[in-house]
């Protein structure tokens, strides 16, 4: 007994030992770990393509590893060290027992596999085949409001517009013999989710990303967030440009869609008059309204008022009537429309009728719903009218690819964009890389598909310039009716 | 700037309307019904179905006022009552808060499946009355706005009747006055109050009808109104129906002459919250006491 | 046994998050904004029964006012957070002006007005809300280590989080928290006991303002861009359900409110519309009939729980239901030492991730975010279960009483994991009063024993 006695009294001592010794042990092996991972020799950043967390073979390629001071040339290039096997050994150098399936510190691009062709590439990564592209197929994302107030309507025009140039590129053998694959991306139409767009985007393998649409200011959002991880981003109808971004070209930026509208009033509604400009207060609305204004001071025209309507506003009666006594005989309507509704409504009431113009508003679910307000009506769109050769086209396609149920304008303008899209694909050429990608974007030069805006990039344009469509009210079915080809100035 | 206030004047209408509503419904149940709106909204948008003043409508021919109107205003009661029975009369032992709370959700669904079933896109509505309208200060006062104020006052006049001649009436001013005892005097509150919340439905209804055609219309536009309307009734104590009807509608002036001389952005809502604190600070039973 | 568990779940999610992927981590720290915010609300709501429906213009107006002062002072998101507190505060004092006279009805309207405002009057102005594009904010750095994904910017969330909760229980713990729950349940009683009603319930709104504006700085820190769209006046209604689904009671309740509300908005989980659908339909069941929203239903639980080992306990007397009560297994194993073990094996993990994803990059700031969130929150992750362990080692292991209890099994083979021995059979037992089946009665026992005895090894 005394023997069990004794023992059981050790043991407790022997346990205090035993946990401290746990944690010391615990604690060592974690700072050990830590430490190992702690690079000691600078990488060059190798691009995009060097994003390791978007997984690929472990450890492939060459360069060493941190702790190994035979690191000098394997940097990124592959200098000697093109296969795995010599990575393996240049790694191992720096971390005690790495275990086979660990490699510390084989750095350059996780995503090259064998090839050391790839691996041993120059730093910039020129030549490394570029994410999301293989030998079949070249992926994008798309990133819109799926989920949003808005999510029904486009994820209606999404999978019938975009869907139908997307079916039919690929009934046709695809951009170079690659099918195109493209994935929907939500960004909730919040500043939020745009961000959760961008970061899944970071890890989709996508490589293009094309920011269709984004209502509270998810688009933004998205494009800052991809700018920042570097990925190259298309963003139509982006609500606003930061001029700090690298990656993102933006076509159909606010300002230089209402840019047209200047001399559109001068020339096609053809008033050398008194002219005033009233816009929502909101980011898009007032870039727009910021371009207008810049170029109506550039003609020299005479704008005599102007206006700030809220969202959803109610009555517009005060601001008209102060409109009415500045003697404005053409009013640009920069406004939503849900606004546009009740303006021409209690212009009406006050019987005050000057000539209505703008752009965003005139679209044809608004004109099918009351056509009276905006008879007679000349505006500028971004995408084409259904009397257009065009229209045509494109019901045929959709209708050859499943999708002819839905054929409308909207429709039609995301087919446009689906154009442009294989456009940019194209100009990516046979071998599309990375870094290639921004070029692509910027030999879109005088691009008219006849259905969405004109675009014009240029080397080093990031913001294209825009061509608009002249419009007019009505067709005999209720929707515009176009009056012209698209211009950036009339 | 005459026609600044009048317009004023019939926006005013519109707010005051609205916060006899809430008002009727606070007397009885002492709860601040947050789907007031909402409940208008729905009649609306279904009379609007009905006479195909919308484009997603799901009938294919106009139906007519006949039909569409009632339908209307029944739709609004049965929302009513059945608002009473969900969430008023199980909280009748401690209604502010959480009655509150019950008529915010229910407010949150109503706009969920208006959403889902119409979008939420403006559109452009018929409106109640054609004509070419009346000139009245420089301003061209459409049918719609006539039809307003004709119908306030009948509701008005209508309401005050009703208390004041009716037994419907005494019923309803002693359930506000003193629930319990009005229950043990023998009076049912059961119905007394259905009868409220239904009559407030109704009402609901109508304003919506009667104000469509006067705004942009998409499933928020009571909404937005009503919030004005919440200011407008707190003025009123919540439980004077004049005194909210009041408050409506020189809110609506004031509202249209700042937006005229200073047009600064939000400085509508910003004074309003300022002058609801101050009033809540230094009246918090309202300016206006009711006298049942 | 239940703070253990509660803390074990919570480091068990924390390695978990850190284990994430870069846009499942994203976001899980929206999901944790998002309880942040909850977390004022439920102050104000459960325990003092007030209503407030300006909650999203009290953490977007603070957030603003984080996203400019980082900007334009070059202040780190991470020090503005007091900051944004302090804006927070101030918010929740105006809407307390209008508490001091008025009822909560009034106040609740007052709120509304004031939700309104901020979002009608400052979200329009630039000087508030910054150029169209928005305000973006450079990745907040941590001595010197730029933190430029979300995944290395998650401890800093999760510890924000941790503060939180910890300033949250501290204020209901306190007496500030028993007061508002006489004010609430009975006010003129309060004000006859001397409690002054009127300050408190204004001190409740400020701190609600003091949680949104944490939250909206959490916001600015997190999200790095900012918009007044992100802050619309039905985010103060989802604020609402998840407050009022939580229930009175502690935090747990708010964060299965929050997990559920906004992870299924996040993670699109559900479809979208079962979830606005069945948001407000849960809220006017929760307001009408049960009223006990998820505290309650997690009370009843634990209720339930507890009453079957109390019925176990009984029926087949103290040792025995106390061993299946602390563990299971020959050896007695027990939840707590399970716990800490897989703490202490996901930690190992996480900076086993971190090695290997550090590894197949050759960017420097993804491998310091690597070493970061992997490393470091592995780290910490593996202390903490050796905390655990140790504290688990110090409460059951024991000195063995030389005293007659030859051939009782429960001597023997009641064992913790140390080695040292289990309780002896209480009617053996000359000390003192002996609470059984507490771990600290267990220990003053044979503490009390063990003085008698051969040594006293504690």
């Amino acid at each position: 007994m005394s023997a069990r006695l004794h023992a059981r009294v050790t043991l407790p001592l022997a346990g205090r030992r035993r946990v401290l010794s746990v944690i010391g042990g615990a604690a060592t092996l974690a700072l050990v770990a830590c430490s190992v991972s702690t690079p000691r020799h600078g990488f060059t950043a190798a691009g995009r393509g060097g994003t390791g967390l978007q997984a690929g073979a472990p450890g492939a390629g060459g360069g060493a590893g941190p702790g190994s001071d035979a690191a000098g040339p394997g940097v990124g290039g592959g200098a000697g060290a093109g296969t795995v096997g010599a990575a393996t050994a240049g790694g191992a150098g720096g971390a005690p027992g790495a275990a086979a399936g660990v490699r510390t510190g084989s750095g350059g691009s996780g995503r090259t596999g064998g090839p050391a062709a790839g691996a041993g590439a120059s730093p910039s990564g020129g030549g490394a085949p570029a994410v999301g592209v293989t030998k079949d197929a070249i992926t994008i994302s798309a990133i819109a409001g799926f989920s949003g107030n808005y999510g029904a309507i486009l994820t209606e025009i999404y999978d019938n517009g975009f869907g139908t140039w997307l079916d039919d590129v690929n009934a046709h053998g695809g951009i170079y013999g690659r099918k195109v694959v493209a994935k929907k991306v939500d960004n909730h139409d919040t500043v939020e989710g745009g961000v959760s767009a961008c970061k899944e985007i970071q890890g989709n393998g996508s490589y293009l990303a094309v920011s269709i649409v984004g209502f509270g200011g998810a688009d933004v959002s998205a494009a800052d967030c991809l700018d920042r991880a570097g990925i190259t981003t298309l963003g139509l109808n982006l609500s606003a440009f930061s001029p700090g971004w690298r990656h993102v070209f933006s076509a159909g930026d606010a300002t230089k869609q209402t840019r047209p509208l200047a001399s559109y009033i001068r020339n096609v509604i053809g008033d050398h008059g008194k002219i005033a400009v009233f816009h929502t207060d909101d980011p898009l609305n007032t870039a727009a309204r910021g371009g207008l204004v810049a170029e109506m001071q550039r003609l020299g025209m005479n704008l005599v008022h102007e206006e700030t309507v809220a969202p959803n506003q109610g009555s517009f009666v005060a601001e008209l009537s102060r409109t009415r006594d500045s003697g404005a005989t053409t009013v640009a309507l920069v406004v939503n429309t849900n606004e546009v509704l009740g303006i021409l409504r209690d212009a009406k009431t006050i019987a005050y009728q000057p000539n209505w113009t703008g752009t965003y508003w005139d679209i044809d679910e608004n004109t099918a719903a009351a056509r009276t307000l905006f008879e007679g009506i000349r505006a500028l769109r971004n995408y084409s009218s259904t009397n257009s050769p065009a229209f045509a086209t494109y019901a045929s396609k959709a209708k050859a690819t499943g999708h002819g149920n839905v054929v409308n304008s909207t429709n039609m303008a995301l087919y446009g964009i689906g154009l442009l899209t294989g456009q940019v694909l194209q100009n990516a050429g046979p071998n599309p890389t990375a870094d290639g990608l921004p070029g692509a974007i910027e030999k879109v030069v005088n691009y008219n598909n006849q259905v969405t805006m004109a675009l014009s990039f240029g080397p080093g344009v990031r913001v294209a310039d825009v061509g608009m469509w002249p419009i007019q009210c009505c067709n005999p079915d209720n929707t515009w009716q176009g009056i012209g080809d698209a211009k950036t100035a009339f | 700037m005459s026609t600044v206030v009048l317009n004023g004047l019939f926006v005013g209408l519109v707010y005051g309307l609205l916060a006899v509503g809430l008002v009727v419904i606070y007397r009885t149940s002492r709860i601040v019904n947050f789907a007031y709106g909402e409940t208008g909204m729905l009649a609306t948008f279904a009379y609007f179905d009905l006479r195909l003043g919308t484009n997603t409508s799901t009938f294919t021919r106009d139906h007519g006022v006949a039909l569409a109107l009632p339908t209307a205003l029944v739709l609004g009661a049965a929302i009513g009552v059945a608002m009473e029975l969900l969430i008023a009369r199980p909280l009748r032992a401690n209604p502010t808060l959480n009655g509150m709370v019950g008529t915010i959700a229910a407010g949150l669904l109503f706009i969920t499946f208006a959403v889902h079933r119409w979008g939420i896109e403006v559109r452009p509505v018929k409106p109640l009355v054609e004509g070419a309208g009346v000139r009245l200060l420089g301003l061209t006062v459409s049918p719609s706005q006539l039809l307003i104020g004709a119908c306030t006052a009948v509701i008005l006049g209508g309401l005050g009747a009703l208390y004041r001649f009716t037994s419907l009436g005494l019923r309803l001013r002693a359930t506000a006055l003193n629930p319990y005892a009005a229950a043990l005097s023998g009076i049912n509150t059961n119905a007394t109050s259905m009868a409220t919340w239904a009559m407030a439905g109704a009402l609901s209804a109508l304003s919506g009808v009667l104000i469509a055609p006067l705004v942009a219309v998409n499933v928020f536009f009571m909404t937005l109104l009503t919030l004005r309307a919440f200011a407008a009734a707190l003025v009123g104590g919540l439980t004077s129906i004049w005194g909210g009807f009041l408050a409506g509608v020189l809110l609506g002036v004031a509202e249209s002459v700042v937006a005229f001389k200073s047009p600064v952005a939000g400085i509508t809502d910003a004074v309003i919250a300022l002058g609801m604190i101050v009033l809540v600070m230094a009246r918090p039973g309202g300016l206006v006491r009711a006298d049942y | 046994m239940v703070p253990v568990v509660r803390a074990g779940a919570v480091a068990g999610l924390g390695a978990l998050a850190l284990l994430a992927g870069e846009a499942t981590a994203y976001k899980l720290g929206l999901i944790a904004i998002v309880f942040i915010g909850a977390i004022g609300l439920h102050i104000l709501v459960n325990w003092s029964g007030e209503l407030s429906l300006a909650h999203a213009g009290f953490i977007g107006l603070p957030a603003f006012v984080v996203a400019q002062l980082s900007l334009h002072a070059h202040l780190s998101p991470i020090l503005a957070l007091p900051l944004g507190v302090v804006a927070g505060v101030l918010l929740g004092l105006v809407v307390a002006l209008a508490a001091l006279r008025a009822r909560g009805l009034q106040v609740a309207l007052v709120t509304l007005a004031v939700g309104i405002a901020i979002s009608r009057f400052f979200f329009v102005r630039s000087w508030v809300i910054g150029p169209p594009a928005g305000l973006h904010i450079a990745p907040p750095s941590l001595f010197g280590l730029r933190l430029e994904t979300s995944r290395s910017l998650l401890p800093v969330l999760m510890a924000v989080v941790v503060l939180a909760v910890l300033a949250s229980r501290s204020i209901l713990e306190s007496k500030l928290g028993r007061a508002l729950s006489l004010v609430r349940s009975n006010p003129d009683a309060a004000a006859a006991v001397g409690i002054p009603v009127a300050f408190y319930r204004g001190a409740v709104y400020a701190m609600a303002g003091a949680f949104a504006g944490l939250a909206g700085a959490s916001y600015v820190l997190w999200v790095q861009r900012i918009s007044p769209k992100a802050f619309p006046l039905d985010l103060g209604f989802t604020y609402l359900v998840i407050a009022v689904l939580a229930g009175k009671g502690a935090l747990t309740g708010v964060a299965l409110a929050a997990v559920l509300i906004e992870g299924g908005q996040v993670f699109s989980i559900l479809p979208r519309d079962f979830a606005l659908y069945a948001g407000p339909v849960a809220l006017i069941f929760n307001v009408t009939r049960y009223q006990e929203g998820f505290n309650g239903l997690l009370r009843e639980t634990r209720h339930r729980l507890e009453r079957k080992v109390a019925i176990m306990a009984a029926e087949t007397g103290t040792a025995d239901g106390e061993r299946r009560w602390r563990g299971w297994g020959a050896r007695g194993v027990r939840l707590p030492v399970v716990i800490a073990a897989l703490l202490v094996a996901a930690g190992f993990v996480a900076v086993a991730l971190a090695w290997y994803h550090a590894g197949n990059t050759d960017q420097v700031w993804i491998q310091n975010q690597e070493m970061v969130s992997g490393g470091i929150g592995g780290l910490g992750l593996i202390v903490l279960g050796c905390v655990l362990l140790l504290r688990d080692a110090l409460l059951h292991g024991r000195a063995v009483v030389a005293t007659s209890h030859t051939g009782v099994a429960g001597a023997d083979g009641d064992a913790d994991w140390l080695g040292a021995s289990g309780p002896e059979p209480p009617a053996k037992e000359p000390a003192g009063p002996e609470p059984e089946g507490t771990p600290t009665g267990r220990g003053r026992r044979t503490v009390a024993a063990g003085s008698k005895g051969r040594g006293d090894t504690r």
